[in-house]
């Protein structure tokens, strides 16, 4: 009923917002005339901004400054009709037919918005265009020279993926003979809290980049390539640095919890997507010091910003092309592929021309004077962060590559026929870990030394006076676990790195805390809150440091963990390392949505029972043919007891188990909660100083 | 009608909630609709609408206005008040830092003073600017125009300390800088604080109020 309604209004709101969509009027027709306005407003934000900047007219500055806020406007409406679409259920838009039935919750309704490619577009666009308003808004008064080139690089980005809906993707496209009456459903796997938070939180952390990359290019246009861009990105760069953080530890406590193989992390194409960035942003985080400080730098922490923003642009155009194989990849398009490609180029000619062009004004102000000093740690911190990010890009597009070079050589036999193509190489996990492992480790390692390094130069007196404990705590760290039995050269290695790194962390906060009490008369707790309350980004940057080795701490398990797969019958028992798992028996049940098969398992340790795991077999009437595996696990911070069911025949009773003992993995949730309150003390400011650096 | 832009985003969010319940209040009383999820995605898709149609208004008549009374973009390259206010801030507090990196026993005291000489040196300058000093002390001025001949920054040939209200004003030749101690009649430097040679007082009232602010420069953030 509420469907008829709808029509209704719309048919009466429609002359408003797109007066040539003349027949058919739907919620479709409305929707593509929305899309359709919001490309031509960007269109002339992009014009408004150029002219403006170029006549130095305030008239049309101020005008494209609105047109970004009406572009913010536009993309919201057009969200709101696709939901609304979700909701009433409108499967004459092929959009919400394949991803959403009548029977999907309320909540996966809305959130299957983002959950297929042209509604992730569209998604995309949304938040680009709120982020583009508000980072406008918060600087338009500050950064006056730079606002119309500012709105002119986000106005052109929204254009590029306004387009891509409006020509290639577009969401609202209907069925244009049979209206189905029925939604196809959204797969069952991504039916789970966390995937309704981890693409989203990808999603703001991929978006959020474009503002940094805007502000860098409106520097370089500028010619105003000193101090004030980086005011107005570096918030902006923690704040993307933290969803992706976020996001991309959600994505391996999904794989953790509803892939049932054991593991959180396996290299898969789009994670590493939405690592790349990542590193790139790490990078810029720290380099960032150098330059406010030293005035070194200026040319690379452009690059840096640069290359984030593209491999978010790689990241996207690797998640939505299909050039590379992916459990989540959304399928092949060579259209969009070649777009893609197209815009990936135009950003690496325009933004590196420009920098090319500026290069004179970047030079550095001062120059490295020693090698103990804290800017070559962070200089090596960065040549690592930007090593690992060119290692994993080439190992995850090297297969893809290797299939282009035969798809050439069997087009051009005369220029490529020599060279035997081989067969589409794949690159897995083993490989990654192989080489990330000593960079991830070095990292580490630099963790604990660069904020114990000064400025400038630091004396040979002070090195002792700054290292001798850390270092005894490391080689302790090392030599426990020795003896506790690890000999992987590996695990020992990164216990010994996380003991000196957490050493240095504490001993910076001791001395920090005992300074702040010599200079005033100060309790304890007192001091440490004022401590860091009154240095944020110091303090804050050195507990995201003990999140990071908190999760370092956690791939340390990897060193000696477990795994079995076993055939167990009820009442049977299998022993694997210090705990046993006894089969109590096995139920079947259903409800609305699925057929379930549970296993009862008692986990036994010392012939106590400690916990009753209940791993799980789920059928869904909708995909008969794709179970689901659901894992159950018992926690302790020392170790997981992690079971899936792979097969099971009830006649019988014979389950097949895969048996997991993890040590230390949940350290590395407890890692990232760590890290994320570290980069809220970062972000976070008072009142007073609140136009600090937005 | 919405000249200014603080009413401007109350009259656009207002309208935009004010709409969102009256299409509710139609759509459920007026069309008999039940209250459910649709009929409420339907409200605030019309309550989107208005906002963007809002926004393409104020755009609009934003363009149509003359160019006087846009309220983006200045001349390029002056600052307000509030900018030099952060600036300071920020330079307070990287001098702060450092002291403490210092006292923390990680910069030796060469560094240390090689380092916070030239932070030193920019917080005068721009607290000398915000204080709407007309000028600098000679030394000063003659220090900053050599630093910025070797620095990139779109420099003014002379060092200017800007007032807002009246603008850019250029330094004055040397001799205007000088002032005349009114207890012993000697010479001093226009920005002194006490006669150097006597030793008497020559803050001006408003000056007076000032070196409390500076002398808790050390301070950084406000209350504790």
């Amino acid at each position: 009923m509420s469907l008829a309604l709808s029509l209704n209004l719309s048919a009466l709101l429609a002359p408003l917002a797109e007066p040539s969509a003349g027949v058919g009027l739907s919620i479709a027709t409305l929707g593509t005339g929305t899309i359709l306005l919001l490309f031509i407003v960007s269109l002339g934000t992009v014009g408004l901004a150029v002219l403006g900047a170029l006549r130095r007219s305030e008239r049309l500055i101020e005008g494209s400054v609105q047109a970004t806020y009406a572009s913010f406007g536009l993309a919201a409406f057009a969200s709101s009709l696709i939901i609304y679409a979700f909701l009433a259920g409108d499967y004459s838009i092929q959009y919400v037919q394949h991803t959403s039935d009548a029977a999907m919750p309320l909540f996966y309704k809305i959130t299957a918005f983002w959950g297929g490619l042209d509604g992730s577009l569209l998604f995309w666009v949304l938040l680009h265009t709120l982020f583009g308003s508000l980072a406008v808004r918060a600087n338009r008064m500050r950064h006056r020279e730079l606002i119309p080139h500012v709105v002119a690089v986000l106005a052109t980005i929204t254009c590029f993926f306004v387009g891509l809906l409006l020509f290639i993707k577009d969401p609202f496209s209907q069925f244009l003979l049979d209206v189905p009456s029925q939604g196809r459903g959204l797969n069952p796997l991504l039916q789970n809290l966390y995937m309704i938070i981890h693409p989203p939180s990808l999603y703001l952390g991929y978006v959020s980049l474009a503002v940094p990359y805007a502000f860098g290019m409106a520097a370089l246009f500028t010619g105003q390539v000193d101090a004030a861009w980086q005011r107005s990105v570096r918030r902006w760069v923690l704040f993307s640095w933290m969803f992706l953080t976020f996001g991309l530890i959600l994505g391996g406590l999904w794989a953790y919890e509803e892939l049932g193989w054991g593991g959180y992390w396996a290299w898969d194409p789009v994670e590493n997507a939405g690592l790349l960035p990542w590193f790139t942003a790490t990078a810029f985080l720290h380099s960032v010091m150098i330059q406010e400080r030293r005035g070194m730098m200026k040319a690379w922490n452009l690059i840096l910003i640069i290359v984030s923003f593209l491999l978010t642009i790689v990241g996207t155009f690797m998640t939505r092309s299909g050039v590379v194989q992916s459990v989540h990849a959304f399928g092949s398009d060579p259209v969009l592929a070649w777009t893609f490609g197209g815009f990936m180029l135009v950003i690496v000619v325009v933004s590196f021309g420009l920098l090319l062009w500026r290069l004179p004004l970047l030079r550095s102000r001062g120059e490295l004077e020693s090698v103990m000093s804290r800017e070559f740690a962070f200089l090596i911190n960065n040549w690592l962060f930007l090593l690992c990010a060119i290692f994993v890009l080439a190992a995850t597009m090297w297969p893809t590559f290797t299939e282009w070079r035969m798809i050439l050589a069997e087009r051009f036999p005369w220029a490529l026929g020599w060279q035997d193509p081989g067969e589409r190489v794949v690159i897995g996990p083993p490989f990654f870990n192989q080489y990330m492992r000593p960079l991830g480790l070095s990292l580490l390692l630099l963790t604990g030394i660069g904020p114990l390094l000064a400025w400038r130069k630091t004396s040979t007196a002070s090195l002792a006076r700054q290292f001798g404990a850390p270092l005894v705590a490391g080689l302790l760290a090392t030599i426990v676990p020795w003896q506790l039995g690890i000999d992987s050269p590996w695990g020992l290695a990164c216990f010994g790195l996380c003991g000196f790194t957490c050493w240095t962390i504490v001993q910076e906060f001791y001395r920090g805390v005992a300074l702040r009490r010599k200079q005033r008369p100060q309790g304890v707790l007192e001091a440490l809150i004022s401590l860091v309350l009154r240095a944020r980004r110091r303090y804050g940057g050195y507990i995201v440091h003990l999140g990071v080795v908190l999760m370092f701490l956690g791939w340390a398990g990897n060193a000696y963990k477990l795994e079995k797969k076993v055939q167990l019958r009820p009442g049977e028992e299998y022993t694997l390392g210090a705990y046993t798992i006894r089969h109590d028996g096995l139920r079947a049940t259903e409800d609305w949505q699925k057929e379930m098969i549970t296993a009862d398992l008692a986990v036994l340790r010392g012939g106590e029972v400690k916990d009753v795991l209940q791993p799980a077999r789920w059928w869904y009437y909708q995909l008969p043919d794709q179970p689901t595996t659901e894992v159950s696990r018992y926690m302790t911070p020392g170790e997981d007891v992690y079971v899936s069911m792979q097969e099971v025949d009830m006649t019988s009773g014979w389950t097949q188990l895969s048996l997991f003992i993890n040590p230390l993995v949940n350290w590395i949730w407890i890692g990232m909660g760590v890290m994320l309150a570290g980069a809220m003390v970062c972000v976070g400011t008072r009142k007073s100083e609140a136009g600090d650096d937005a | 009608m919405m000249h200014d832009p603080r009413r401007r985003v109350i009259v656009l969010a207002g309208g935009t909630l004010v709409t969102a319940a009256l299409v509710l209040g139609l759509l459920v009383f007026g069309f008999g609709a039940r209250l459910d999820a649709p009929t409420i995605a339907l409200a605030v898709a019309a309550a989107t609408l208005v906002y963007a149609l809002g926004q393409l208004y104020t755009m609009v008549w934003a363009l149509s206005r003359p160019e006087r009374m846009a309220q983006v973009g200045q001349a390029p390259g002056s600052f307000t008040q509030a900018e030099l206010r952060d600036e300071k801030r920020r330079l307070l507090r990287a001098i702060k830092e450092l002291e403490f990196d210092h006292g923390m026993g990680k910069l030796s005291s060469g560094d240390f003073e090689a380092v916070i000489a030239t932070y030193r040196l920019r917080a005068i300058e721009v607290m000398r600017a915000l204080e709407g000093g007309v000028s600098l002390h000679p030394d000063l001025a003659q220090l900053l125009i050599e630093r910025r001949k070797g620095s990139n920054a779109p420099a003014p040939q002379e060092p200017v300390a800007e007032d807002p209200a009246l603008g850019p004003v250029v330094l004055g030749p040397l001799d205007e800088t000088t002032r005349i101690c009114g207890v012993c009649g000697r010479t001093n430097d226009l920005d002194a604080r006490f006669c150097k040679h006597c030793g008497a007082s020559m803050a001006k009232e408003q000056v007076a109020a000032r070196p409390a602010q500076a002398a808790r420069s050390g301070e950084i953030g406000g209350a504790p």
